[in-house]
């Protein structure tokens, strides 16, 4: 067997089990034929040929899995229990190995690496055992594009100190971030606006979110007398109320281009991303959440609520309306026990920051906002054969 | 059958692959080989590529598995032929004079012949 045909071997094995069936002895044996005709030129032909044979297994088999995945994606129809089992699996082995002691924690407390421990464990063994890419892993998906993007702020941020334009306090870090979460957005909306007309509800809750939070930042930066000037008011703004307003649009907007190809699914994309947002909230019940003595239960409840309830309740929703609630209903009750159980707990004045409150609302308008550009996109679209087949081209140049 | 024009436009891998087909069935290589000449060696698909169109082709319809299988001693017996089927050439001709209406418009807007661009097939 030759080179090429020794990787092509290799590559055929990541095709879903069915293409393989079908076209994997053919296949093959065109690898076979190109390294024939590659031989005839010289080995630079031949090395050449490999590489582009690895970029051809690598995207295509992808390719074909998504295919697999969007075929195999039923609508409204509720899932087996034994996927709804699995799809609660990630989140169980999470609970269960965070209260194992020292070195025996399979996962590190940082959010980050829990996420990319169950893309990195989790999914595979899903996908291998039901045959198809399972629905709840695109939250950790969601969550490493949203921090993706942070991290990328963080980027900006150090090259603005670098270049003497932001300050290296948190006010000139958390620019960047805001400016990445921009760059973002204006990325997406117009490739996600020449096609399609959002409802004018979705443009009128875009722009209470933000016009909301700017005047809140006013008032917040004018009644805490700490700077009285608009423009530290906005740096405040960026501080303060943080920059959830901003990340959750960016979100939204990242959920509606999926939206478009993917339907229904693209609204795990966005709670896969809340979802690293409530992990990473530094407070809780206006208390520091490091301080507080009950940060396990609080871990515990994200994650049976975002990798057990909303991927089951999700794949068992019978209707379209059914799924959005199974995400929206969680979240509000979430952060309404947020705000409640201090009141009733807490012997001590209750310390709510009003920061955490405006996060907490624009997070449930964030939610609002998705259902709403839920509802004009969610059902739309599976990958034709055309655009599939133009994504291959384009990935073969 | 189906409307040929619900599969319009075709991609260039699909159309290319469906005019290799036009004037007889072929195996996968052969369909390459033809490709990449037709295509002025611009075209080259790998298998990835050309099964996972061939697939979906199959699936539209468009093309079927011939029956024909090569003789052993003069080829290898896992190659696998394909032809047109009749809707897959009336998609191939639809797809056709939609190019070609394109070209005719493209001439009216003085973009080709006129303005000194000239075509393959032009005098």
């Amino acid at each position: 067997m030759s080179p090429a045909e020794r990787i092509y071997d290799l590559l055929l094995r990541l095709f879903p089990a069915k293409h393989r069936q079908d076209y994997a002895d053919a296949m093959l044996l065109h690898a076979r034929d190109l390294n024939r005709d590659a031989n005839q030129v010289g080995r630079w032909k031949v090395a050449r040929l490999c590489i582009s044979l690895i970029k051809d297994g690598l995207w295509n088999a992808w390719m074909e899995h998504w295919e697999v995945s969007m075929a195999n994606n039923r609508g409204i129809v509720p899932a087996s229990w034994l996927v709804v089992l699995l799809a609660a699996l990630p989140g169980l082995l999470i609970l269960v190995t965070r209260r194992l002691p020292g070195q025996l924690k399979l996962l590190p407390q940082e959010t980050w690496y829990l996420y990319l421990a169950l893309l990195v464990i989790g999914v595979p063994i899903i996908w291998w055992r039901i045959k198809s890419f399972p629905l709840w892993a695109l939250l950790p998906f969601g969550a490493l594009a949203w921090s993706l993007v942070f991290v990328a702020g963080m980027g900006l941020s150090d090259l603005g100190n670098s270049l003497g334009i932001l300050t290296r306090n948190p006010a000139g870090m958390q620019w960047g971030i805001a400016l990445m979460n921009i760059a973002v957005i204006a990325l997406i909306m117009p490739v996600m606006l020449r096609g399609k007309h959002l409802k004018r509800m979705a443009w009128i809750l875009g722009g209470i979110i933000l016009a909301g939070n700017i005047v809140i930042a006013l008032f917040y930066s004018l009644y805490e007398s700490r700077t009285g000037a608009i423009f530290s008011g906005l740096t405040y703004y960026f501080t303060t109320a943080g920059i959830g307003p901003l990340e959750g649009l960016m979100l939204v907007a990242l959920g509606m281009l999926f939206a478009r190809e993917h339907g229904v699914l693209a609204i795990l994309v966005l709670i896969g991303g809340y979802s690293y947002m409530f992990a990473d909230s530094d407070y809780l019940f206006g208390h520091p959440q490091r301080d507080w003595a009950w940060l396990t239960t609080y871990f515990a409840a994200i994650t049976i609520l975002f990798l057990v309830v909303v991927p089951v309740a999700l794949l068992r929703a019978k209707t379209r309306l059914g799924r959005a609630l199974a995400i929206f209903v969680p979240v509000f009750s979430f952060h309404v026990l947020r705000f409640t159980v201090p009141l009733l707990v807490i012997p001590e004045p209750v310390r709510i920051s009003q920061g955490e409150l405006v996060w907490v609302l624009n997070i449930l308008l964030m939610f609002v906002l998705a259902w709403v550009v839920y509802s004009q996109l969610g059902d739309e679209g599976r990958i034709s054969v055309t655009e599939s087949q133009s994504n291959l081209e384009s990935a073969m140049g | 059958m189906s409307d040929p024009e619900k599969y319009l436009p075709l991609t260039p891998a699909v159309f290319q692959i469906l005019m290799a087909l036009s004037d007889g069935e072929k195996h996968g290589y052969a369909i390459m080989r033809i490709v990449k000449e037709a295509t002025g060696n611009r075209m080259v698909l790998g298998p990835g590529t050309l099964y996972g169109a061939i697939k979906r082709l199959q699936r539209d319809d468009l093309i079927i598995e011939s029956d024909c299988r090569p003789d052993p001693v003069i080829d290898d017996a896992r190659r696998r032929y394909f032809e047109l089927t009749d809707l897959g050439r009336q998609v191939l001709v639809a797809e056709s004079k939609r190019l070609v209406e394109l070209v005719a418009y493209a001439r009216r807007k003085k973009l080709l012949g006129a303005e000194g661009v000239q075509l393959p097939g032009d005098a």
